[in-house]
């Protein structure tokens, strides 16, 4: 990939405006694509402007998902912007930088509210990082929740922490990834606030048991058929054959039954309750699958601390977690 | 901050003030200055050359769409500053690019001065934008015709296309409420909600 930067830059010799704004939403569109595949990016028709957005990104549906106003900018780092981002930061927008900028960095007028501010290198750094099974999950809290100022050292600690299943594969998940968790948290909490730093937790470790029991096929935590409850983002990929196999459906079946059939609520949650007490001694997770009836009680246990049904939804309404890969490598 | 440094900024901040009080109103775009893409901000003269000014963007028709282009020149000044002469070199190098983009078959932009104080004699202020006083001006700055002569035709339609904006001190208070701004932005960015 090459830096956003030049591109910019060499979009600009085109001498021609009209055709450099395509150019730039276009290049712009797939970077934010490889940023986060899940996001819905939508052009508005405004390039630059000083109170309209460039685009909205929209997670989890326009009613009941997230929505960030994103603004493109060639420079972010000059004084005067201040006000701009004052009278912007409502919006909870994403700024995002297009071209490198010599000189003091230390002016940041975007640090202000909710606002997250991206300058080109940062992004670069995102963006050039190859995307791993599952690991997207960082960025895509910092994308969807994050706020501050995004300097390269935190885009490449962000970036490190994304390593971690590579890193760790080989370890008990429970101990290796935990220590992982941790990393990314510390990369991620400067950008978060102290509400959303805690439910990064929640989903960082639901990811890590994800991929625990649908990646290393040798986890003692699946051969012992201890259970793992994931209500897929996408229902398609909730493949019984994929994610268990069909030597691994004993004890599973009737989970991944129910968890397939994400209308019949009544039945997981019978489900869920029976095997309650079980459950909870082996450390599983259950997770409700977004739908319109998780009021209906349902619980996760961790083992360590049990949350109301109303935690998880506000993680997947707010976070709409990305389902972790379910191919094996 | 170096002085040069300084002046630098007051002027970025100036374009970026004008920035913000003409979009504000909806009928134009401005995503171009001489500080991030002073490849947008220029337009060819008679003499060969290239003009640089502060802003350029698109003025709107009732319905968003572009009706026609603009180069602007700010001066986030506290004073008088000279400007009465850099007014009238101004005015020279509008009017020698108005005439070069016509020989080029070209569309002629507008062109706004826009300005935090008044100067010279405010009692025959329309004349600033007159054909009258474009004459004077070139007069004044015959190298930025080039070669070639001053054309009456040229100067009368350029005074058809000169904007003369004085802003306040108090135009940062000029902007929508953050909750107006909201339904607006709701209205105008279309799909995006």
């Amino acid at each position: 990939l090459r830096a956003i930067g030049k591109l910019v830059s060499k979009t600009l010799e085109s001498g021609d405006p009209v055709a450099t704004q395509t150019r730039i939403r276009d290049l712009m569109k797939r970077r934010l694509r490889e940023l986060d595949s899940n996001a819905k990016v939508e052009w508005t028709g405004y390039f630059n402007h000083s109170l309209f957005p460039d685009f909205i990104l929209t997670w989890g549906g326009r009613d009941n998902g997230i929505r960030r106003e994103g603004f493109l900018r060639f420079s972010l780092s000059f004084e005067a912007l201040h006000h701009e981002a004052d009278l912007l930061s409502r919006g909870q927008p994403l700024v995002l930088g297009l071209r490198e900028e010599p000189g003091d960095k230390q002016t940041r007028p975007w640090q202000v509210g909710r606002v997250l501010a991206i300058p080109v290198e940062s992004f670069d750094v995102l963006t050039a990082h190859p995307r791993l099974a599952s690991t997207e999950s960082v960025i895509e809290l910092l994308l969807r929740r994050g706020s501050g100022f995004l300097d390269l050292e935190s885009a490449r600690a962000l970036v490190q922490v994304e390593t971690w299943e590579e890193d760790e594969l080989a370890g008990l998940f429970e101990t290796d990834r935990s220590r992982t968790i941790d990393r990314a948290l510390a990369a991620l909490s400067p950008f978060l606030s102290e509400a959303d730093t805690a439910e990064a937790r929640v989903y960082l470790e639901t990811v890590a048991l994800g991929i625990a029991a649908t990646e290393e096929w040798s986890s003692p935590l699946v051969a012992d058929q201890d259970l793992l409850l994931r209500a897929p983002a996408t229902q398609t990929r909730m493949d019984r054959e994929t994610v268990w196999g069909p030597h691994r459906t004993m004890g599973l079946d009737e989970v991944g039954r129910a968890l397939g059939n994400h209308q019949n609520t009544e039945a997981f949650e019978r489900l869920v309750n029976a095997n309650a007490e079980r459950w909870k001694a082996r450390r599983a997770v259950a997770l409700p699958q977004r739908s319109e009836k998780q009021e209906s009680g349902w619980h996760v246990w961790d083992g360590r601390v049990a949350r109301g049904v109303n935690g998880y939804r506000l993680l997947f309404q707010t976070l709409s977690p990305r389902q972790p890969s379910l191919q094996r490598k | 901050m170096a002085v040069g440094e300084r002046h630098h900024e007051t002027g970025r901040e100036g374009a970026y003030k004008a920035k913000l009080w003409l979009e504000s109103t909806t009928r134009f775009t401005v995503p171009w200055n001489a500080y991030d893409t002073a490849e947008y901000v220029t337009a060819p003269q008679l003499d060969g050359t290239n003009a640089g000014f502060d802003l350029a963007g698109e003025i709107l028709e009732e319905d968003g769409t572009p009706r026609t282009r603009f180069l602007a020149e700010v001066k986030h000044y506290k004073s008088e500053g000279g400007q009465t002469a850099a007014y009238k070199s101004y005015l020279a190098t509008c009017y020698s690019a108005t005439a070069r983009l016509i020989e080029l078959g070209q569309p002629v932009p507008d062109f706004m001065w826009i300005t935090w104080h008044p100067f010279g004699s405010t009692r025959n202020y329309l004349r600033l934008w007159s054909p009258e006083y474009i004459h004077e001006s070139c007069e004044e700055h015959k190298p930025k015709l080039g070669s070639y002569p001053f054309d009456a035709a040229v100067a009368a339609r350029l005074s058809e296309r000169l904007w003369f904006l004085l802003a306040s001190p108090k135009l940062d208070q000029m902007v929508m409420s953050r909750t107006n701004l909201g339904y607006v932005k709701m209205l105008l960015t279309r799909g995006g909600y």
